[in-house]
């Protein structure tokens, strides 16, 4: 039984979106699958929807599952379900806010950016791509919706396998009219890669430096290679959600200048969604662990890491080439060639 | 031989009953109104023995507050500061500080009555009137710089705190969220607005402003601000009634001494609409004589001068964004329809009027479907209504409980922010409800307003802003009709006017004991008549604010 940091601020992610676009689908698969001991906050809990194998006791506001996870109803509000959450006896290792649909998953986000045992990890609002142009039509709900996607980190044009090329298309062109800088994936029944939820897993392994490596795939990814920017799954295999996403690699044997890393990292495109690593800089033995969540970023001595640096990336279709990205973080390394 | 029949003898008994509207004599039997007339009539039941207490006083049916909220009681267990004064439940006068020098005076000698390791925690704060200058640490700093001190908003939405709970919360430049308000410098200045920033500073300064801390004490707290008040019928407009918190209820009612019949209503939205038609049928069926339960909430929209209400064209007149839905309309009309499927009666909670509208669009959908005789559905502050959603209402026979409150304590914001100078002459148009034949109350909303029916009917009457600006003549209702809506009109939308509201035959021996005639004041003094206290079941409750003096 880990509890990995029982001190440390909990990673708090909020799924927001309107009724019907997703949400509950992905938190299903979330609690059904385990691995990350998360506390699931859920306004309908009567949606909730485990495999009864999976219970291992139910009651009025609570499910507990045999993975670990706990699933608590917010029919009394955030706040108390939070502080329920927070003073268990037993912490999780992360908390999962499914938001109401029509309430700003920010707003809500907002309190782990506050509150100090709590960190906020991601803000994803879903959106039903067939039914999007048309909701927000709606003089009652039209501005809610906008609203709910208007801060989100990651929205996923969501139900592809229903929506036309054009439906599709106008609710893109809806969102970026309000949002230009939105991150915006095209999904499938919610499906997303490991490294969206939970963060890239950059390899601590030492690696010949100036040859890009591939991040290891996430634990729920198709064992294939995830060539950087490419998704060449095998023919007949549905890997629409790779397409949605882009990934890159960075690896570099030499220390930057911290000022200059700080400033690149303000200079990322918007298209990438986290960035995760460990990095080195001038005149400072120790080692760093950088996690960058859609401009959010945190950077931690840890010498866990290689002697260089090693970074990999997860951002939307709309990713520029590695070299681009390359060039961008070259610019914060000192003047002298590595080896 | 049985005992003699009590009598109590007034200056003037105004029963709000058709068949004998003044009186000078009640006879009571069984905790109910026996008769009303002369006694030589009532003598025909049998021996009177006529009490003289009240041979000075006023008697009306005890006031029916239609939504108020018993976090009033909870409220006072912490240090009221707020601009406007009011009193707490034991009679204090409390409050009426007029600048932000007051305030923190006031704060620090509370601080001193506490115990070193208490935070010091204060509540209905209103910056509204001090020109502009808000409150920040440094002020609070004054009050203490080892201990947290927490100053809750009037609007309950906003809290200032002291440089130490900062530091205790670890807030900082670097914390960016719209609820932390900075000063010049960057660094966090004490203002927290919002859940978020709200949730952090208490969690860290360990102070509970929840609801869920109702307990005997608050209730009896309540049950004290009703009295002090008149009110003998009061709801707690919100409530999960969970079985724990009915056992709660059901408790303390039951005392002899617990001066208030309690009408709470099961909050629709904590529960799935099954759950909670099942528990509000079943808890319907532990109603007692001081605890009618059954009654259903439903929310809507925000409010108003939260910035949070649903409007309809053109919004809000400066410009803000719409207010939040607290649940998606389609969703608000499943609920609605389900519960008025159940057999079950609705409160609505409606500001804005997008809010109204669609509710009415709902009912209307529902009884048209589903008819449904004498349902008594009641759209709750109901503020932005038009002429036209009115006669909707009257056509559905849905009932309106409006804010008339609302008036004094923000209708100068209404004219200048909310709503502009045309619409906030209409804002809880009780005149034009009644014109529209809906069946109408007026309330407090307390704690968020003081609990106080003749100060609401006064408001109802003279529609005076806190400035003293006439808002909307044309919406002002009679001194009559005023209360009648603090007593039969309200309880009639709780389906109750059978039980209390009047002084007839059959009912409870409920009175609200004044000092004066609030027919024969000047309108504009409504507000003033003093209250003795009240009468429960044909026992005398005194006001803790007389047995204190």
């Amino acid at each position: 039984m880990s509890t990995p940091d029982a001190t440390g601020p909990l990673p708090v992610t909020v799924i927001g979106g309107f009724l019907g676009a997703g949400k509950t689908t992905l938190v299903n698969r979330l609690l059904a699958r385990g691995g990350r001991r998360y506390a699931v906050l859920v306004n309908d809990f009567g949606a909730i929807n485990v495999d009864a194998k999976l219970v291992q006791s139910r009651d009025g506001s609570k499910i507990q599952l045999e993975n670990g996870c706990i699933c608590c109803s917010m029919a009394d509000g955030l706040s108390l379900a939070l502080a329920d959450v927070l003073d268990a006896s037993r912490r999780p290792e992360a908390i999962l806010i499914e938001a109401s649909g029509v309430a700003d998953p920010w707003k809500i986000a907002e309190v782990a950016l506050v509150e100090r045992s709590l960190r906020l990890e991601l803000v994803v609002a879903l959106v039903d791509a067939a039914n999007f142009a048309r909701q927000v039509e709606d003089p009652l709900l039209g501005d809610t919706l906008v609203r709910q996607l208007s801060r989100a980190d990651l929205i996923l044009l969501n139900k592809m396998d229903q929506a036309g090329r054009s439906s599709a298309d106008r609710a893109r062109a809806l969102i970026l009219a309000e949002a230009p800088d939105a991150r915006i994936a095209e999904t499938v029944a919610a499906e997303l890669p490991a490294d969206v939820l939970f963060g890239p897993t950059p390899s601590p392994e030492r690696r010949e430096y100036g040859v890009t490596a591939s991040p290891r795939p996430g634990e729920h990814l198709p064992q294939h290679d995830h060539a950087e920017n490419t998704s060449q799954g095998p023919a007949g295999h549905d890997h629409r959600h790779e397409d949605a996403f882009r990934r890159w690699t960075f690896v570099s044997p030499t220390a930057f200048s911290r000022a200059g890393f700080e400033a690149a990292l303000g200079g990322l495109p918007s298209s990438l969604l986290r960035l995760k690593g460990w990095c080195r800089f001038e005149g400072d033995e120790a080692g760093w662990l950088l996690q960058w969540v859609a401009g959010r970023w945190t950077l931690d001595r840890d010498d866990s890491g290689p002697v260089g640096t090693a970074l990999v990336g997860v951002g939307t279709a709309a990713l520029p080439a590695s070299g681009e990205l390359d060039a961008l973080l070259a610019a914060a390394a000192p003047r002298t060639p590595g080896p | 031989m049985s005992a003699p029949i009590k009598v109590y003898r007034a200056r003037k008994i105004i029963t709000m009953s058709r068949n004998r509207p003044t009186a000078t004599h009640v006879a009571l039997r069984d905790g109910r109104v026996l008769g009303v007339g002369e006694p030589e009539e009532l003598a025909r039941w049998g021996e009177l023995e006529i009490d003289e207490r009240f041979a000075d006083k006023v008697l009306m049916p005890g006031f029916v507050e239609g939504h108020a909220h018993a976090m009033e009681g909870a409220v006072w267990r912490d240090l009221y500061v707020g601009y406007f004064v009011r009193r707490s439940p034991d009679g204090e006068m409390e409050g009426g500080l007029k600048s932000l020098d007051a305030v923190v005076e006031r704060l620090r000698r509370y601080a001193e009555t506490l115990p070193e390791d208490k935070p010091v925690v204060a509540w209905g704060f209103d910056p509204l009137y001090f020109d502009g200058r808000r409150m920040d640490r440094h002020d609070l700093d004054k009050v203490s710089t080892t201990r947290p001190v927490l100053v809750l908003h009037a609007s309950f939405h906003i809290l200032n705190v002291n440089s130490r709970v900062i530091e205790m919360a670890g807030m900082g430049p670097s914390t960016n969220v719209e609820g932390v308000m900075k000063d010049p410098a960057g660094e966090p200045n004490g203002e927290l607005q919002e859940m978020a920033a709200m949730f952090a500073a208490t969690r860290a300064a360990k102070v509970d402003f929840d609801l869920r801390t109702l307990d005997g004490p608050s209730l009896y707290r309540y049950a004290g601000s009703a009295t002090i008040a008149g009110v003998t019928t009061a709801t707690d407009l919100h409530n999960k009634l969970d079985d724990e918190m009915v056992d709660l209820f059901a408790e303390v009612t039951a005392k002899e001494d617990f001066p208030l019949r309690l009408v709470p209503a099961l909050g629709a939205l904590s529960w799935s609409p099954d759950d909670g038609i099942a528990q509000a049928k079943a808890i319907r069926e532990r109603s007692t004589d001081k605890l009618r339960l059954g009654l259903v909430k439903v929310m809507t929209d925000g409010s108003i001068q939260g910035f949070t209400g649903r409007l309809k064209w053109p919004g809000y007149h400066n410009g803000a964004p719409n207010g939040i839905w607290n649940i998606a309309p389609s969703e608000l009309k499943r609920t609605i329809g389900l519960y008025h499927d159940a057999g079950l009666h609705m409160h609505i909670h409606t500001n804005g009027d997008q809010a109204s509208e669609f509710v009415i669009d709902c009912l209307e959908e529902a009884l048209t479907t589903r008819p449904r005789r004498d349902h008594r559905h009641t759209l709750q502050h109901c503020q932005m209504a038009d002429a036209a959603q009115f006669r909707r209402m009257a056509a559905l026979g849905v009932c309106a409980n409006l804010f008339a409150n609302h008036v004094f304590y923000w209708g100068d914001q209404h004219y200048a922010l909310t709503m502009g100078p045309d619409r906030a002459r209409r804002m809880d148009a009780t005149a034009t409800a009644l014109a529209c034949g809906v069946p109408l109350a007026i309330h407090s909303d307390a704690p968020v307003t003081p609990l106080a029916p003749l100060f609401t009917a006064w408001c109802a009457v003279n529609r005076r802003t806190s400035s003293g600006r006439l808002l909307g003549p044309e919406e002002r209702l009679t001194p009559e009709q005023a209360l009648f809506a603090i007593t039969l009109g309200a309880a009639y939308t709780l389906k109750l006017d059978h039980l209390v509201g009047s002084i007839e035959v059959g009912k409870f021996a409920d009175f609200a004991v004044l000092d004066d005639d609030p027919l024969a004041v000047a309108p504009d003094m409504l507000k003033d008549v003093g209250v003795w206290g009240t009468v429960l079941g044909g026992i005398p409750f005194e006001s803790p604010a007389r047995a204190a003096s």
